[in-house]
Order: structure tokens, then C-alpha cells, then sequence
């Protein structure tokens, strides 16, 4: 069986390369914002989140909050993958809000495909 | 205070010796010349801080001698006070148009010329005070002016950087797709070709035999493979450039630590070993009682890192990199040197100036020095150099304690 990855960015680009990138190693499902993202976890619980930090409305910061709020229980492996990210906010979601791993954007493919397997 | 020096010129001994009668008890130190030509000689050997200069002399007179003195740059700012027993008017403005500074007329009065001398030397000095101290602030204004550029420099960096990371990520990405989407394509190209369509549908097998012709199948098949490698190593390129970038506006919070700056050129030198392809001598000289200066680790390696890399890239085949480290002021200095292509001078201080490079296209991003330079800056220290083509480079950097 494939993991699922769920990644979620607010540009669609991203959203499609990844697709284009990793559907044959993963099951894909993507996002363009946080609210998208809740609304797919409400039915779907796939095994690898990655977000972006700076998106309009919620941030990468905020869904990992309400994802801990909301499912806190859920074994779902975070990343996330940002250009413009504080090194605060990293460090307040992984000490709180269980942010497994960072990585700065852009990404090779195979540093990101590493990580994947290894969350 | 140190003593001032004053050239007495005559050729006449007994003047000679009234004049350091009067003179050396003031506290000066008395040169003696009984000639033009030993005055400029024992000027040239050593300036004096003033010249009492006797007009009427054999062979070169006094006018002469000054107007020598005034046409080398390097002596024309020493005081020449003529010291004549011509008192005729034109006899003066002669003089002062020869280039001196005043005139005493003989017989002299014993006060007169010691307030005269006292004068000159004052003035002398204080115009050396004022020289030094414009200097200090054209060169306070030229690193202000460089500080300043650097920072905005570096906000906007920070800014693009950022920006500029989303595309390079769906350009990677998107490559990387595509990449493994035609591998798959291929694949059933490769099959399809085995299909043989002459019998069963020969018109569609006609029709693909001209379109194949058409738009060059073959060189397609070949071209976008490569094309598809040549857009990658664009957006790494990019990539390596907005890396540049952000090192460039200092984003990073690393903490002030102590650092032994010898360790750090150590390891540098141990990648850089490994890293080349060309016969490189490293000398390192590396002072055994280093002082311990507090900086940021991180950008002090990456300082020595590039300059070591520089050194290596200057070297056509074969080649010496020369560091040497010692304790100076307090602080360190380090020195590394190679005796590579060397800097055209008509570059100067640009070369840290941002995306100034003078390697092939792609090779060098032209950030490397201007990140030196800042990292200096940001540890209030100094980084300058010495070049000569074909010869090499030297630079040599002071950081504080």
C-alpha cells in the first residue's frame, strides 16, 4: 500500500509539481489553505502532512494547532516546507504542536522523498 | 614629544653655525647642508619638518633649490623659509613665487628667526593634524556610505530571496515531474514503435511516417531529455544564487561565541583539500598562541571559505595557498595568499561589491567577496588586499577580540 501525503499550499504550482513529482511513490491529496486542509482531514487520515508556513487566513503554525486540538490523538507525521519561515515559529510547533521535521523551500526531490519515508 | 628637524642651507660655515647657535637651544635637532645639491640629497634621504634655505650660493642658488624641492610631490609640503642678505623687494616676491613660505632678511635678529621657525613649524603642524583628520573622515564616510549599501542591500535580498523560492520549488518539482513522466512515456512509445501498422492500417502508418518527418521525431525523443536537465540545473543555479542571497542579508540569528580562528581555517583547508582538482601547496603558519575572538562561527567559516576557495580558483593548475594567522592589536589577523591570475587594479575596491565577478558565466554568482566583506563589517573588523597580475593575491583580514 502507498502512504497518503496531504500537502498543502496556498500556491497551486506547488500543488501540481508535487502531484506531478511523487504520485507514483505516494497517494496524493493537496490543499491550497488551511480550511481545505481540516475539511479533508475530516474524512481522510493520511500518514504524512506537509505544509507551507506563510499562507493567507491560517498559517502552516495555526493548522498544526488546530490539527493538535482537533485530533489530538492523530499519528499523522508532520513536515513542514516553507521559504519564509520564523525559526520561533518552527520551534514553538515542534515543542508544541508535534512538527516532526523542517525544510527550507525550494526542496530537491530526493531530499524531500527521503524525509517522507523517513517521518 | 618628538624632537622637530630643521635643514639649515648655507654655504657660507660661519652663518651655518650662528644659525644652530640660535636654533639648538630651542630644542630642535639641526641638519647642516653647504650646498643646493647636499640639501636636496640629504632631503630625499630624510624629510625635515623645515628648510632655512640662503639664496645666494655657487652653482645652484637658493630660488633653484626650492623650485626643485616644490616639483617633487613627496617634498613640495615642507616649509622653505629663505634666510638672504638681499632685501631688495623683487629679491622677496621672487623668493615666495619659488615656493617658500617666508623670508628673513640678514642681518637677522636672534628672536625673529626663532619666532619665525616657531611659527612655521606650528602651522606645519597643524596642517598635518587637519590633513590627517580629513582623511579619517573621508574614510569613516566611504565605510558608512559601504555599511549602509550593504544594509539595504540586504533587506532587499531578504526580500527576494523569499520571493523568489516559491517558483524555484514548482520549477524543481515541475522538472522533476515531467522528468519521470516522459521516462514512462517512452516506454510505451518504445512499444508502440514495435507495432506494425503497414499492412493493417496503412493510411494512419503513412500519416505517421510524414509526422515523424515533420517535427523531427528522433531529435525530439533526444532533445527533451536534455532540455529537461538543462531547466534543473537553471533553477539550481537560482537556487545556489538566492542561497547567496540570504547568507548576504544575515537573516540568521546564530549567537556570538568564542572562536579559534585557526581551527576553523584548519577545516576549511581540509575540505578544500579534498574538494580540488589541482596540484595545490597549502603553507599554513598558524600562530600556536592564537587569541580566542568572540563571533559568529557559522559566518566566520563561510568568511575563510570563500577566501580559501577564491585563492584555489585563482590557481590555473598548479599553485601555493599561504595563510598565515597572528595576534595583532588585540585581535587577530589572517593572511591568505596565492600566487594565482591575481585582481586587475582597475577593479579596487570593487570586487566586494555585490555581483561583481570575474569568473565564466555560472561559475561564480559574484556575492562571495561582498559576503566577506560584510561578515568583517558585522565583527567590526578589516578586510583588504593586494593583487598584481600574474603574480597573485593577498588578503588580509583583522578581527577584533
Amino acid at each position: 500500500m502507498k502512504r497518503t501525503v496531504l500537502y498543502i499550499d496556498d500556491e497551486e504550482a506547488n500543488l501540481r509539481t508535487f502531484r506531478s513529482a511523487f504520485r507514483r511513490e505516494y497517494t496524493i491529496m493537496t490543499a491550497l489553505n488551511g480550511k481545505e486542509a481540516l475539511k479533508i482531514l475530516e474524512t481522510e487520515n493520511p500518514d504524512v502532512l506537509i505544509t507551507d508556513q506563510r499562507m493567507p487566513e491560517m498559517s502552516g503554525v495555526e493548522l498544526l494547532k488546530q490539527l493538535c486540538e482537533l485530533y489530538p490523538f492523530s499519528k499523522i507525521s508532520r513536515v513542514m516546507l516553507s521559504g519564509n519561515a520564523e525559526a520561533a515559529d518552527i520551534n514553538e510547533a515542534k515543542e508544541k504542536y508535534m512538527l516532526k521535521c523542517f525544510l527550507p523551500k525550494p526542496c530537491g526531490h530526493d531530499v524531500l522523498k527521503q524525509i517522507i519515508d523517513s517521518v | 614629544m618628538k624632537k622637530d628637524d630643521i635643514l639649515l642651507v648655507d654655504d657660507n660655515s660661519e652663518n651655518l653655525k650662528v644659525l644652530s647657535s640660535i636654533l639648538k637651544p630651542k630644542g630642535y635637532i639641526i641638519r647642516l647642508a653647504m650646498s643646493g645639491q647636499k640639501a636636496i640629497d640629504s632631503i630625499k634621504s630624510k624629510s625635515p619638518k623645515l628648510i632655512l634655505l640662503d639664496v645666494q650660493m655657487p652653482d645652484m642658488d637658493g630660488y633653484e633649490t626650492c623650485r626643485i624641492l616644490k616639483n617633487d610631490k613627496k617634498l613640495s609640503q615642507i616649509p622653505v623659509i629663505f634666510v638672504s642678505a638681499l632685501s631688495g623687494i623683487l629679491d622677496k616676491v621672487k623668493a615666495f613665487e619659488a615656493g617658500a613660505v617666508d623670508y628673513i632678511e640678514k642681518p637677522f635678529h636672534l628672536d625673529e628667526v626663532v619666532a619665525r621657525v616657531n611659527t612655521h613649524l606650528t602651522v606645519k603642524r597643524q596642517q598635518e593634524q587637519l590633513e590627517e583628520a580629513l582623511k579619517k573622515v573621508s574614510q569613516t564616510q566611504t565605510k558608512l556610505f559601504q555599511a549602509e549599501k550593504m544594509a539595504s542591500l540586504g533587506t532587499l535580498s531578504a526580500g527576494i530571496a523569499h520571493e523568489i523560492n516559491n517558483p524555484i520549488n514548482f520549477v524543481n518539482a515541475g522538472a522533476a515531474g515531467i522528468e519521470l513522466d516522459l521516462i514512462d512515456l517512452m516506454k510505451v512509445l518504445e512499444l508502440y514503435e514495435k507495432v506494425d501498422l503497414k499492412k493493417s492500417q496503412p493510411d494512419i502508418s503513412k500519416r505517421m511516417k510524414e509526422l515523424k518527418a515533420e517535427i523531427d521525431y528522433d531529435f525530439i525523443k533526444d532533445n527533451l531529455m536534455s532540455t529537461i536537465q538543462d531547466i534543473k540545473m537553471g533553477a539550481s543555479r537560482t537556487e545556489e544564487i538566492v542561497k547567496g542571497l540570504k547568507r548576504f542579508s544575515r537573516v540568521d540569528g546564530e549567537e556570538m561565541l568564542y572562536v579559534d580562528v585557526n581551527k576553523e581555517i584548519e577545516s576549511n583547508v581540509k575540505i578544500i583539500k579534498r574538494l580540488t582538482k589541482k596540484e595545490i601547496k597549502f603553507q599554513l603558519n598558524l600562530e600556536k598562541n592564537i587569541t580566542i575572538i568572540k563571533g559568529l562561527p557559522g559566518q566566520l567559516n563561510q568568511l575563510f571559505m570563500n577566501l580559501i576557495m577564491n585563492a584555489e580558483q585563482a590557481i590555473d593548475q598548479k599553485g601555493t595557498i599561504k595563510i598565515i594567522t597572528s595576534n595583532k592589536n588585540g585581535g587577530v589577523k589572517i593572511l591568505v595568499a596565492d600566487n594565482g591570475c591575481g585582481i586587475s587594479e582597475e577593479f579596487g575596491d570593487r570586487i566586494f561589491d555585490p555581483f561583481l565577478t570575474t569568473k565564466d558565466v555560472g561559475e561564480g554568482t559574484g556575492l562571495g567577496l561582498s559576503i566577506s566583506f560584510g561578515i568583517v563589517e558585522h565583527h567590526n573588523g578589516k578586510i583588504n588586499y593586494t593583487s598584481k597580475i600574474g603574480v597573485g593575491t593577498t588578503f588580509q583580514i583583522e578581527l577584533p577580540k
